[in-house]
């Protein structure tokens, strides 16, 4: 999830600077956010797009309640069964540091980059994924959509029920829809639902103010449980978006506005836990015993607080759970058996590091130049000394292997490592500098960015001759100069070389390559290729989905050939979960091999809040609760 | 934000200072006698050892370093100082020469804090002059200005500062020197207040002499040799400014070296004690030439100014 | 002397005017700013609605005046990072860990150097005070990440006496980890202290009040407790000022290498995230406590020599 790299790079940057935070310096920056292919192939992807008119098998909520044993199995306080192997209800404590800083917004649909640990809890979303990416039905049961494409009725569950005893209704969903769109509550992830991603009628309209906020095309249907979404544009896609459409309720928005859950007293929640305790030093949260009962969670309680080195205070048994980032903190896993079973690399939001150029400028106009300089990143040597391979791949296109029409294999001889080829390529283009910049942006130093990019520009220098300079530029800078435009809305950056990353915000590769749709199109980069543009424009709205792959596959080629990007690494963060944490998001599955929650972590999202539980070996590895 | 107020050490010198020179008669020139002192005092010969030492690897960091302090060798990272007889010092976690980049890094510590020491005290000499001599409105303006400056506090206003106008040697200089002066030219000031009420000063005064003949003639030699010793206490400053700045990130860009980046950049590594010295290196280094330049100091303060043994800083 | 320090406090309004005139200036010039997009860029219909909710779509020194009006009535506004809190909520939970630092370090290290001036200036010129002055510059000069990092090297990943910092304010954690910060944090202190007070100490020595009293046959150890250590007040009154504006404000490097959740720390979060009301809140908060340490320095030195004269020369 994006919000990962904002968090990451922040904290990043205090890690990098913190010798104390030694070890730890990198590790609670590692996304948060597991899932697991590994550095073997890849697992077949996921279907990208559901039929639109073939909704996922609902899991039937069983309306009764089960009836509380007084024997026999043990329950917790918000009446849920443990398993077996359960410890006892005082241990059901959930331990984090990573994901944000405790203290902020709590809820996606209220502030999505700013929003802290712990946050994502407190509502169903519409729709969620399992923890193989698959679409599953949320707080809508099923769905639907009309012939034309256009307008999509979603039926909500009416088991749902908020803290305070009334129901979660579509009017509740209409309301966070209108807050989003809303030009006063200026929320930071518009471009989500605006046109060429969600494109939710009228979205676009209603934040420039344009229309009011009645006229957004997402309104209550036939009853309370009926919401209606129109879209502007067939949006086959759709229903996995809306995995980020989390509830806020209408009458505790109205009353209290957007951040009433980062306050105990006005939290209110129809998700699996709801807020207890809530400062920049500490977010504690508790099971909320009015959620529905597949909804309840296990845990007793989940905790935040900020461990500048949570790779350490995982090792001292503070924490549940960390990542591994570094040379140091991946030999000290390496060496250590325990540690070693612990850990597991994943494939995170599907982050691909990536060079890219202003191929409006020169010398980056020249493909010739741009070729040479694509066959003179020795991947293969970066991911064996600097990053091991156990932290990335190598990557030579931008879809990572398991990504929808992920198409790696086939793509990886044309920015091979070939400097004998890069010398011929820059003689004959008849380029002649003498020095670069290469800036990259800083948080990219959390991946071993301040190590790749010395390594390439090293390369570049003994085999071209070419001085390369690297500058480290913090995230908000190097972003509001790569995104700067002239009055007249032309790219106006002073970044022609840079190095950079993104990861998926949803698994559909309209999702990663529209990133690189060109400046013209509001994109975030100046390679503005009709027929690239021309291609994702048709692979869009396709329910083929079959000839969808292959439309994007061709575009991915077309991208990789132009050069105006050369892909570096794919990351596999590697995470610590102990041992005691277990469930069914714990269990290898179809993406993720290995033992560990899925993308995007401990989340109502994807159902692993409620699904976690504390093993009953836990004090053997837990010291204490903070 | 610690050790970077001068003000502190420049003011208490002047009175120390002012006391002195003037009433020395010795046959022998000011500058044999100030040699003849500096020769007794052990430790400022060793701190000049390691300032001469430092400033000639940075004055021939291309021709003395073995290797291009940004030349990557994947194959042989994080060599501890003495496996490989080609990286005496070992090398970093890119495979480069540490050695190499320590020579560099010297030159850029010191070019950075030489420059600045230039700039901090052409300012001071200018800003202390005006507001100490002719003093009203000049006098008014200059103390709001270094009240105000004054009040900056340091790091934090260096941070925005290096966030405004980027990364690079030239800006970490102008970011260090430009809270650095009103130190100075209080002393400055302060030297010029005591001196023109001096008898010399008057006399010259009602003789008719011009402000300018007064100032380079009679005011300057007397602030002189605090200001020397004020600048040689102001250098390590500088110098621990930009290893400070550049421990954080708003330094100079890489591939370019910084002893305050090379031990920022170890922050990561450090929970293994295996790559401690790729840290211990710089940070040693670091150490000694701001001591060499402290005992350097320390001995010029002795030799200019005899009577400071008494109040010796 | 009460109309000058009315008029240096009628300066301090001046000060901190032109202080946070400057730091708006600067914050608001700097490329990036607080609600920039990071990935996917926003319309600029979505960026000018944020802008237009924090009134960014405003000059700076719009902006500047206004925070001023909301300053003097004590509102110091909310974080833009932390949007439910405000700045001067956050500021006092990150405050506590910085006093704390601060004071444990003045608390060892101020008696400590005093000690050591006294006696390196009672037995001038011995080896004793050779060893003094020499560690006193060491202390003093030796900059701080150096000092950190030695310390680090030796007491926590080679001898392993102490631990790192587990990220929690600093008063709720045993001894263990803030010791060795506090150590490292006086150690400055003692050196300029030890440099300070042997100085001024000589200085008295040499006074021909002390001579007399001397020759009057009043015992050594009087003329000291007496005489001697009553007027070194004033030179220690010049140091304790910038020592206890720094130990309030914290020691940015030893809160980073420590992990210790410090205003300094904090300052540096808050530059990275263009939290604009916590920057300029810190910057005025540190001014507020430099300038005020400027004031009893100014005072003290020219009750030292007064031919110095009070607000300059006229």
């Amino acid at each position: 999830m994006n919000r990962q790299e904002t968090v990451l790079s922040r904290r990043q940057m205090l890690k990098l600077l913190s010798l104390g935070a030694g070890g730890a310096l990198l590790a609670a920056c590692a996304p948060a956010t597991p899932a697991a292919p590994p550095a073997t192939e890849a697992p077949t992807a996921p279907p990208p797009t559901e039929a639109p008119t073939a909704p996922p098998p609902t899991e039937a909520p069983t309306p009764t309640p089960e009836p509380t044993p007084t024997t026999g199995p043990r329950v917790n306080s918000v009446g849920k069964v443990l398993p077996d192997d359960a410890a006892p209800p005082e241990q059901q404590v959930y331990v984090t540091a990573g994901q944000g800083n405790p203290g902020q917004f709590m809820d996606i649909s209220a502030m999505v980059y700013n929003r802290g640990a712990l946050s994502d809890l407190y509502g169903v979303p519409l729709t969620r994924i399992n923890k193989d990416f698959e679409l599953v039905p949320g707080a809508a049961k099923e769905w639907k959509v009309s012939e034309d494409g256009l307008t999509w009725t979603f039926t909500l569950r009416d088991d749902i029920m908020w803290s305070d005893d009334t129901p979660l209704t579509a009017d509740d969903f209409v309301a966070t829809f209108r807050y989003m769109a809303d030009p006063k509550s200026a929320y930071d992830f518009t471009w989500y639902y605006s046109k060429g991603s969600g494109n939710i009628k009228n979205f676009d309209e209603v934040v420039a103010g344009k229309l009011p906020v009645e006229e957004l095309g997402v309104r209550k249907g036939a009853n309370d449980y009926e919401l209606i979404v129109e879209t502007g544009e067939v949006t086959p896609y759709l229903p996995r978006l809306f995995m980020f459409a989390m509830p806020l309720q209408a009458k505790a928005l109205a009353a209290h506005g957007p951040a009433y859950n980062s306050n105990p007293a006005t939290c209110v929640s129809c998700g699996p836990f709801i807020v207890k305790e809530f400062s920049p030093t500490r977010v504690e949260v508790v099971a909320n015993p009015k959620a529905a009962d597949d909804i309840k969670p296990f845990l007793e309680r989940m905790i935040a607080v900020p461990f500048p080195d949570s790779f350490q205070a995982y090792q001292a048994g503070q924490l549940d759970f960390t990542g591994v980032s570094n040379a140091a903190q991946v030999d000290a896993v390496l060496n250590d058996p325990q540690l070693s079973a612990q850990a597991t690399p994943d494939v995170g939001d599907f982050r691909t590091d990536y060079f890219f150029f202003d191929v409006t400028k020169p010398p980056f106009d020249n493909l010739k130049f741009r070729q040479a300089l694509s066959h003179l990143l020795d991947r293969e040597s970066i991911v064996k000394f600097i990053t091991k391979p156990l932290l990335a791949r190598p990557a030579y296109s931008f879809l990572a292997p398991g990504f929808p029409a992920a198409n790696g294999e086939a793509l990886k001889d044309i920015q091979r490592y070939d400097p004998e080829l890069a010398k011929k390529l820059y003689a004959e283009s008849g380029v002649k500098v003498d020095k670069l910049l290469l800036q990259m942006r800083g948080d990219l130093e959390g991946y071993f960015g301040k190590e790749i990019t010395q390594a390439y520009a090293d390369s570049i220098k003994q085999n071209l001759g070419i001085e390369v300079e690297v500058k480290s530029v913090p995230i908000k800078d190097y972003m509001a100069d790569l995104l700067k435009r002239t009055p007249d809305g032309k790219p106006d950056t002073t970044i022609d070389f840079g190095y950079i990353s993104y990861g998926m915000d949803y698994l559909d590769p309209s999702n990663m390559l529209t990133v690189m749709k060109g400046s013209d199109l509001g994109g975030r980069h100046t390679w503005n290729n009709k027929e690239y543009q021309d291609l994702l424009a048709k692979a869009g709205p396709m329910t083929d989905i079959e000839e969808r792959t292959k439309l994007y596959q061709q575009a991915e080629k077309l991208m990789v050939e132009e050069c105006a990007f050369i892909f570096c690494i794919h990351r596999t963060p590697v995470n610590l979960w102990k041992p005691y944490i277990k469930g069914a998001p714990m269990e290898p599955g179809k993406v993720n091999l290995n033992r560990g929650v899925a993308w995007p972590g401990v989340s109502a999202m994807n159902g692993a809040a409620s699904e976690i539980y504390i093993a009953n070996n836990v004090l053997e590895f837990r010291k204490s609760i903070p | 934000m610690a050790a970077q107020n001068p003000p502190v050490q420049g003011a208490s010198s002047v009175h120390a200072a002012a006391r002195g020179a003037i009433y020395e008669y010795k046959p022998l020139s000011p500058a044999q006698l100030a040699w003849r002192r500096f020769r007794r005092n052990r430790l400022a010969i060793v701190g000049l050892i390691i300032v001469l030492i430092f400033v000639f690897a940075g004055v021939c960091a291309p021709l003395v370093s073995p290797f291009p302090y940004d030349r990557t060798n994947l194959f042989k990272t994080w060599l501890p100082p003495g496996r490989d007889p080609a990286h005496v010092l070992g090398t970093d976690e890119l495979g480069r020469d540490i050695l190499s980049r320590l020579i560099w890094g010297a030159r850029v510590s010191l070019v950075v804090s030489l420059a600045a020491t230039g700039i901090v005290v052409s300012l001071a000499l200018l800003f202390g002059f005006l507001s100490g001599y002719f003093g009203g409105v000049w006098d008014y303006a200059l103390n709001r200005m270094f009240e105000v400056i004054g009040a900056l506090p340091g790091l934090l206003f260096q941070i925005l500062l290096m966030l405004l106008i980027g990364n690079g040697v030239l800006q970490v200089t102008v970011a260090i020197s430009i809270l650095g002066w009103p130190g100075l030219a209080r002393l400055v000031r302060a030297q010029v207040l005591t001196y023109k009420e001096r008898d010399f000063v008057s006399a010259a005064r009602s003789l008719g002499a011009t402000t300018a003949f007064i100032m380079v003639r009679h005011l300057l030699p007397n602030i002189i040799n605090p200001l020397i010793v004020a600048v040689s206490f102001a250098i390590p400053g500088f110098i621990a400014a930009e290893a400070g700045l550049s421990f954080l990130g708003y330094g100079i860009n890489d591939p370019l070296p910084s002893w305050g980046k090379m031990v920022g950049a170890i922050g990561r590594y450090l929970s293994s004690p295996n790559y401690l010295y790729v840290g211990v290196i710089p940070t040693v280094a670091l150490a000694l030439l701001v001591l060499g330049f402290s005992f350097l100091g320390d001995g010029l303060r002795d030799a200019l100014d005899p009577s400071s043994d008494r109040a010796r800083l | 002397m009460a109309r000058y320090i009315l008029g240096r406090l009628a300066g301090l309004v001046f000060v901190l005017l032109s202080v946070s005139f400057l730091t708006f200036f600067l914050m608001y010039n700097t490329p990036g700013g607080p609600f920039d997009e990071i990935n996917q860029p926003l319309s600029p219909e979505a960026k000018a609605n944020m802008m237009r909710k924090y009134g960014l779509d405003q000059p700076f020194y719009v902006n500047w005046w206004n925070w001023i009006t909301k300053a003097v009535q004590g509102d110091f506004g909310i974080s833009y990072y932390y949007p439910n809190t405000r700045v001067i909520d956050l500021f006092s939970k990150y405050w506590g860990s910085s006093l704390m630092l601060g004071f444990l370090s003045v608390a060892w290290s101020f008696p400590l150097g005093v000690v050591l001036g006294v006696i390196a200036a009672l037995k001038r010129n011995t080896i004793v005070d050779q060893i003094i002055t020499t560690i006193a510059l060491v202390t003093v000069t030796v900059p701080i990440i150096s000092l950190i990092f030695f310390g680090i090297a030796i007491f926590v990943i080679g001898l392993k006496w102490f631990g790192f910092n587990n990220g929690q304010p600093l008063y709720q954690q045993p001894p263990n980890a803030w010791v060795l910060p506090a150590f490292i944090f006086g150690l400055g202190t003692v050196g300029a202290l030890a440099r300070y007070t042997r100085s001024g100490m000589l200085d008295v020595l040499g006074q021909d009040y002390i001579r007399t009293a001397r020759a009057k046959g009043l015992s050594r150890a009087v003329v000291i407790m007496k005489h001697a250590m009553r007027n070194m007040l004033i030179p220690l009154v010049t140091v304790f000022g910038p020592v206890l504006a720094n130990a309030i404000t914290g020691s940015t490097f030893v809160e980073i290498a420590f992990a210790i959740p410090g205003i300094g720390r904090f300052f540096l979060e808050s530059i990275y995230t263009r939290d604009y009301p916590v920057i300029i809140f810190t910057v005025i908060i540190a001014a507020t406590m430099l300038t005020i340490s400027n004031l009893l320095i100014d005072i003290a030195y020219t009750l030292i020599d007064p031919r110095v004269r009070l607000g300059g020369g006229h």
